[in-house]
């Protein structure tokens, strides 16, 4: 995983250093720049089935944060009906390169599984490189989990696990600036929660800007399970619309 | 070993049947044959457990680990969490090393429980396993001679790393009914670990994570005493929510760290590990 960071800086690194030209309004119209147009606010709906929990639907909100051409941030949080909440934030600071341009995403997830009398903290460092039809990610998370209310049987106790990768790759069929796209991803790295390193959700999706304010979005999740055991097998699926209003 | 040993066709798609074909096909040889119970001599009995044996050429730790448990009067049955074979086709060369030592395998099938590992079914094998094993997920109680009831013994499949939407409803209400019958101790054996380890630093897996706090919740809610796995292939142990949580060493001809647990079944439950060094492959 060092190794795959420090390739990934490195290679970022010398296109940076092989350029002499400012970075100017051109290239943030290429795709480079921020990754909202302005401040924002989304609203989303999703349906979603997994083997454990059966049906249920996700309402999400999202706002985002461009306070600086250098760096956003970006709060969300998530309720499901299956009584399982989420809330989250990301740091990133940007830096525009000669090809595309490097991110460090600092994430911090805070899942409230009700249901279950749990909450998990997660926390993810990762360092990004983006590019007009490609983005890539890659960097370590650590989970701590502990009990709501304590059960009567045990006494105050959290546990968490070593630390494991957190990863994303996405591609799309147009610049990213584009008033419509549409993108693959494979990533661990959801916006509600940071799954394990072994248990990657792959998403189709969609945007279309309607107006200078108005974006429309849709999302297609499916998780498989067990393609580390050799043995791949349906766990999720999932279908997300939201509305972005930038200000 | 090489990557002939490594099902990679099975990392896109399910080459077994899969986690809701595997339990209905459970269920069913549970019907027809029924749920086992155990007689013990005594309250205080032992049980002998491991995990991850991987065999393919040989089975040198795991003949070890079958004369141990047979030769010890105390222990009416042993337990395999998953991983016995390794890769494409050991099931059958498997068995055709027991055909040599039929003083070791004949009665296995009423003292073995065991549970799927990945590599038990990976290439397909789901088949196979079926053929020698017959159910992946079913219980066993045991008493004593004078009819006491004791404990309770889960066998969860956890070969994809979920246990599939079915057999969530069967554990449900297995661990629904054992509230009423008063056992002194609920053990529950699977493959899979729940929770990541320090060891785990290569690619190994977990359940999802929904999956895991549903499992935890529902362990802890029913009063399970043990969750015990293999997977790993390193030892650890957890308390979480008043549940120990064991991950067993493998048992794996010429692993450095090759080991089996005995579990003493008393009023409280004695964890002792025995690892095997002096076997090189």
């Amino acid at each position: 995983m060092i190794t795959l960071l420090l390739g990934l800086m490195g290679m970022a690194l010398t296109a940076y250093a092989a350029t002499d030209t400012p970075k100017g309004e051109t290239e943030v119209l290429r795709g480079f720049g921020n990754g909202y147009r302005g401040y924002a606010l989304e609203v989303n709906g999703e349906y979603r089935y997994n083997t454990v929990w059966g049906h249920h639907g996700n309402f999400g909100l999202i706002a985002g944060l461009p306070f600086h051409p250098n760096f956003e941030m970006s709060v969300r949080a998530q309720a499901s009906t299956t009584n399982a909440y989420a809330i989250a934030t990301t740091l990133r600071p940007m830096l525009d390169i000669r090809v595309g341009q490097l991110f460090m995403d600092a994430d911090v997830v805070n899942n409230w599984w009700v249901r279950n009398n749990q909450v998990s903290v997660t926390g993810a460092l990762s360092l990004g490189w983006r590019m007009d039809y490609i983005s890539v990610e890659l960097g370590a998370c650590y989970r701590a989990m502990q009990w709501i209310n304590t059960p009567a049987q045990s006494s105050w106790q959290w546990i968490s696990e070593p630390i494991g990768l957190v990863y994303r790759l996405e591609v799309y069929c147009r610049p990213r600036t584009s008033d419509w796209n549409i993108w693959l991803s494979a990533s661990n790295k959801e916006p509600f929660a940071i799954e394990r390193d072994s248990q990657p959700t792959f998403h189709l999706g969609a945007w279309w800007d309607v107006s200078a304010h108005w974006r429309l979005s849709l999302t297609g999740t499916l998780e498989p399970t067990g393609i580390l055991h050799m043995n791949t097998v349906f766990y999720s699926a999932g279908i997300m619309a939201g509305g972005q209003f930038t200000f | 070993m090489g990557c002939e040993n490594k099902d990679i066709r099975g990392m896109f798609v399910h080459t077994s049947a899969d986690a809701n074909e595997r339990f209905g096909q459970s269920m069913v040889y549970n019907e027809d044959h029924g749920f086992t119970t155990i007689y013990t001599l005594t309250d205080s009995y032992r049980v002998y457990l491991c995990g991850d044996t991987h065999v393919d050429t040989t089975a040198q730790n795991w003949e070890r680990f079958v004369l141990a448990y047979k030769s010890d009067l105390l222990c009416p049955f042993a337990i395999h969490v998953g991983d016995e074979i390794h890769g494409k086709n050991h099931w059958d060369m498997f068995y055709a090393t027991a055909a040599k030592r039929p003083d070791l395998y004949t009665s296995l099938k009423d003292t073995l429980f065991v549970t799927p590992g990945n590599h038990d079914i990976c290439f397909g094998q789901w088949e196979q396993y079926r053929q020698y094993r017959r159910s992946s997920t079913y219980y066993f109680e045991t008493k004593t001679l004078l009819g006491k009831r004791l404990d309770l013994y889960i066998c969860l499949d956890s070969a994809e790393g979920t246990l599939g939407s079915d057999a969530w409803k069967w554990l449900r209400g297995v661990l629904e009914d054992a509230k009423g019958k008063n056992y002194r101790h609920i053990i529950i054996f699977s493959h899979v670990n729940l929770f990541r380890s320090n060891y785990q630093l290569k690619f190994s897996s977990n359940f999802p994570l929904e999956e895991t706090y549903e499992l935890t919740q529902l362990l802890t809610r029913y009063g399970v005493d043990m969750y015990i796995c293999g997977h790993d292939h390193y030892r650890h142990t957890t308390l979480y929510g008043g549940v120990k949580y064991v991950t067993l060493d493998t048992l794996k001809d010429g692993a450095y760290n090759a080991s089996y647990m005995i579990a003493t079944m008393g009023e409280k439950v004695v964890l002792e590990w025995i690892e095997i060094k002096e076997v090189e492959k």
